[in-house]
């Protein structure tokens, strides 16, 4: 019996700290690392990265693409991203904290070379309750949008990946890019 | 004391062995042998895949973004004869790329990519394949640096036409060393 005992306090001490390591530590980490190489300034702003930055946070991409990048917060309300983007190939990704994608879009999904796209922090559980209890609201106020995005978490990426066809189309595509806008909506 | 002693060790010993299984399984079960490929890994990609926390973590824990889901990524180490790449080798990757909206390739080392490759900066043979090498040293054509500490090739297919069918991928034989 008292084998037994310690038995199962080995087995319940390693799956919470497998179960920890694999989903609470990942959002610790990401945000950290990320600030690392994109820079404090990267907060709610749209950023557009550097060869060097490519290759430190995105292994899917060659360091000739334009990629921008937001690390949103929305503790302090909903964000919106806007982007005109040049025709042809593009994706728009949205990452948590913990690195799981939330939202995809590409140039053949929206139809156009540009979007708009409110992302908000999806209402808990006793947020739900409350909001089919008031008349109104956040949500209701911001439903006349076309795109709108609820994340599990209230940090994560916003990422706009932009592959350059030819190496030419390059500056035009950048400044395209950097029209973006990744801000608080008001 | 004796039984506060014994509760310490199951805790600390429970503690370890979670921690170690969980990068374990982070290294190794994010991925999988990619179908009809020898040596191409692929990553487990569907987000609704019970390993998909540890796929997410295998990058997250490097500080990269993972590719999004969209693509299929593919990693290996290894040329067609099931050698390690070395740096003091070069290597040539040869074949036709899968039909996507697009591919890139990338040298991956622990601070990230050292050489990334584009389809659109890509020069293509004349009946559509492609030839990279992979080398330390200034190579003509397409060329990826291979470093002692880089030595993982992946390749991304961004939106391909078979999302969830095996893909013909090109293969990685060693010219010299």
């Amino acid at each position: 019996m008292g084998r037994l005992y310690w038995l199962v306090l080995f087995m319940a001490s390693a799956i919470a700290s497998h179960a920890a390591y694999v989903l609470y530590y990942p959002g610790y980490n990401f945000d950290r690392k990320i600030e690392a190489v994109a820079g404090a300034a990267s907060r709610n702003t749209m950023v557009v990265l550097g060869a060097a930055e490519i290759s430190k946070l995105f292994p899917a991409y060659a360091t000739s693409d334009v990629v921008a990048m937001c690390r949103y917060d929305l503790t302090q309300g909903p964000m919106q991203i806007s982007a005109k983007l040049p025709r042809g190939y593009w994706t728009f990704s949205i990452f948590t904290v913990k690195g799981r994608q939330v939202y995809s879009l590409t140039d053949a999904q929206a139809g156009d070379s540009s979007f708009t796209v409110d992302l908000l922090q999806a209402p808990d559980l006793l947020a739900k309750i409350k909001g089919a209890l008031d008349d109104g609201g956040e949500a209701e106020a911001i439903s006349d949008v076309g795109w709108k995005v609820e994340t599990p978490e209230a940090k994560g990426i916003a990422v706009i990946w932009v592959p350059v066809a030819d190496p030419i189309f390059r500056g035009s595509t950048l400044a395209a890019v950097r029209n973006s806008a990744c801000q608080r909506r008001t | 004391m004796r039984g506060l002693l014994h509760m310490l060790f199951a805790v600390i010993a429970g503690v370890a062995a979670g921690w170690i299984s969980a990068v374990s399984m982070i290294e190794n079960y994010g991925f999988e042998a990619a179908a009809g490929q020898a040596f191409w890994r692929e990553r487990r990609s569907a987000s609704d895949h019970p390993a998909a926390p540890y796929a997410f973590g295998y990058f997250i824990n490097q500080g990269e973004v993972p590719p999004p889901l969209t693509s299929r990524h593919f990693v290996r180490n290894s040329d067609d004869d099931g050698n390690r790449l070395r740096s003091e080798c070069l290597y040539e990757i040869s074949g036709t790329m899968p039909a996507a909206r697009r591919w890139s390739m990338a040298v991956e080392g622990p601070e990230g990519s050292v050489a990334t490759l584009g389809a659109g900066e890509t020069i293509y043979e004349p009946d559509g394949r492609v030839r990279i090498f992979l080398s330390g040293q200034p190579v003509p054509g397409n060329r990826m640096l291979i470093t002692a500490s880089a030595t993982d090739v992946s390749l991304t297919i961004h939106d391909p036409q078979d999302s969830d069918r095996p893909l013909a991928l090109p293969g990685l034989k060693r010219v010299r060393c």
